[in-house]
């Protein structure tokens, strides 16, 4: 059985229940049905607290319990937060190729830029071997700095056409940018610090988890799954090819000058 | 000291993607509102600026009786100012006039990825041709020659005609996601 400080052990009963109540939500309000990625997540950070809570486990099997479940959650956030925008993205015809491309782009450019980041927690483990924990934190570091990468160049995208957003969308996305750059952020410090700071970034990551998901509880709703769009156009093709055309000798026009 | 250094560049990092996310959802909160696609102020005559650098104005000054090289710097810096602004408003136009087509390249019911791409590359010319346009208004005031803005004009104008035709009859309406 799981055997914490108290405060821990508090703040660990505080999440698990508001995890729990943002499931039940979810379900109760039918948002499950969109956030197919998100819902999994919840229900298994419950199941993982549960496993631990009742099943005895020595230091060493607990380490791994905790990689393996983390590693777990790493994935779902990708799948998250490549849900979130797929289901967004997917409405819009019109920018079908512009967004995969974007999508792609982004996560090959936040991978690159993170794993590059890497080097400042690399540098502060002098060490020739580095304990299995310390790796894990490190590639953990990795993932978390992706997606916040990831949700800015997305949100760029996003801002740039501007794709009409669903308030729920735009709260999840706040949510996790905000998650995620403050775990980053507390993570690298443990980084840079080293396992002495383990418990301030548990209770740190904990206190966060918790802000979250008050805000998710408070802001998710039914109504703010509608959007508002624009009706009235029709794109006919032989006025999109002329758009085209008219476009095409613009840019010319505009690169000749710029080589005058 | 190096690791204090290393923590400090961290909390600098950190910063700047908050104030950016700051921003983009601050836009993205401004892209759902119907005014999106409202029409603007009336457009802004911008034939004249290309007239304002014009160096047969100060060509003819110097041949006037009285003339000193003050009254020409202080013409030049007048109407550097009066051009930046005139360039203030040719922006603001196209960014409105370019949101306003990708908006419409957003509801196409056929994948337009021609027409992304267009948009993308007329926005980098126009950042391109702007920036030069602005280097070389800073050195128009030691006297170099400016550069001609009548292209950026035309562009705008094209713009503008083409919005005007395509967004007409346009209105908003909310509807849920799962339509």
């Amino acid at each position: 059985m799981l055997q914490l400080p108290r405060t821990e052990m508090y703040f660990l009963t505080a999440i698990t229940l508001l995890t729990a109540a943002l499931a039940v939500k979810l379900f109760s309000t039918g948002l499950f049905r969109t956030y197919r990625a998100f819902t999994t997540f919840l229900v298994i950070s419950v199941l993982r607290v549960a496993v631990m809570a009742t099943v005895t486990l020595s230091p060493t099997r607990y380490r791994d319990f905790f990689i393996a479940t983390e590693s777990l959650h790493l994935i779902l956030y990708v799948w998250i937060v490549m849900e979130l925008y797929s289901l967004t993205f997917r409405k819009y015809d019109g920018i079908r190729t512009a967004s995969q491309l974007a999508m792609g782009g982004a996560l090959l450019v936040s991978l690159v830029l993170s794993f590059l980041s890497l080097s400042t927690d690399m540098a502060a483990r002098s060490k020739p071997t580095i304990a299995i924990l310390d790796q894990f934190m490190i590639a953990e570091r990795g993932v978390v700095s992706t997606m916040v990468i990831l949700i800015l160049i997305i949100t760029a995208f996003l801002a740039y056409y501007p794709v009409p957003l669903p308030s729920n969308l735009i709260l999840h996305s706040a949510v996790f940018a905000i998650y995620f750059l403050s775990k980053s952020a507390l993570i690298l410090y443990r980084n840079l610090t080293g396992a002495s700071a383990d418990r301030f970034i548990s209770l740190g990551v904990m206190g966060l988890a918790g802000l979250c998901l008050c805000i998710w509880i408070a802001g998710l709703r039914q109504a703010g799954e509608q959007t508002a769009i624009i009706v009235g156009h029709r794109w006919d093709p032989s006025e999109a090819e002329r758009l085209i055309a008219q476009l095409k000798g613009m840019n010319s026009a505009l690169a000749r000058i710029s080589r005058e | 000291m190096i690791q204090d250094s290393v923590l400090l560049a961290s909390v600098f990092a950190v910063l700047l993607l908050a104030a950016g996310f700051a921003v983009l959802f601050a836009a993205l909160r401004r892209s759902v509102r119907p005014a999106a696609l409202a029409t603007t102020r009336n457009p802004i005559r911008l034939r004249p600026m290309a007239r304002l650098l014009n160096e047969a104005d100060f060509q003819f000054l110097a041949r006037q009786p009285g003339y000193r090289p003050e009254i020409a710097r202080q013409l030049r810096l007048r109407r550097i100012h009066i051009f930046r602004s005139y360039l203030g408003y040719l922006a603001m136009d196209f960014h409105q006039l370019h949101r306003k087509l990708r908006i419409l390249a957003l509801y196409s019911p056929t994948d337009r990825a021609d027409l992304s791409r267009l948009l993308l590359e007329q926005r980098l010319l126009f950042a391109t041709q702007m920036f030069r346009v602005r280097l070389r208004l800073v050195l128009f005031r030691f006297g170099w020659k400016p550069a001609d803005v009548s292209g950026l004009v035309d562009l705008v104008e094209s713009l503008r005609l083409q919005v005007s035709e395509l967004s007409a009859g346009l209105a908003t309406q909310t509807v849920p996601a799962t339509a």
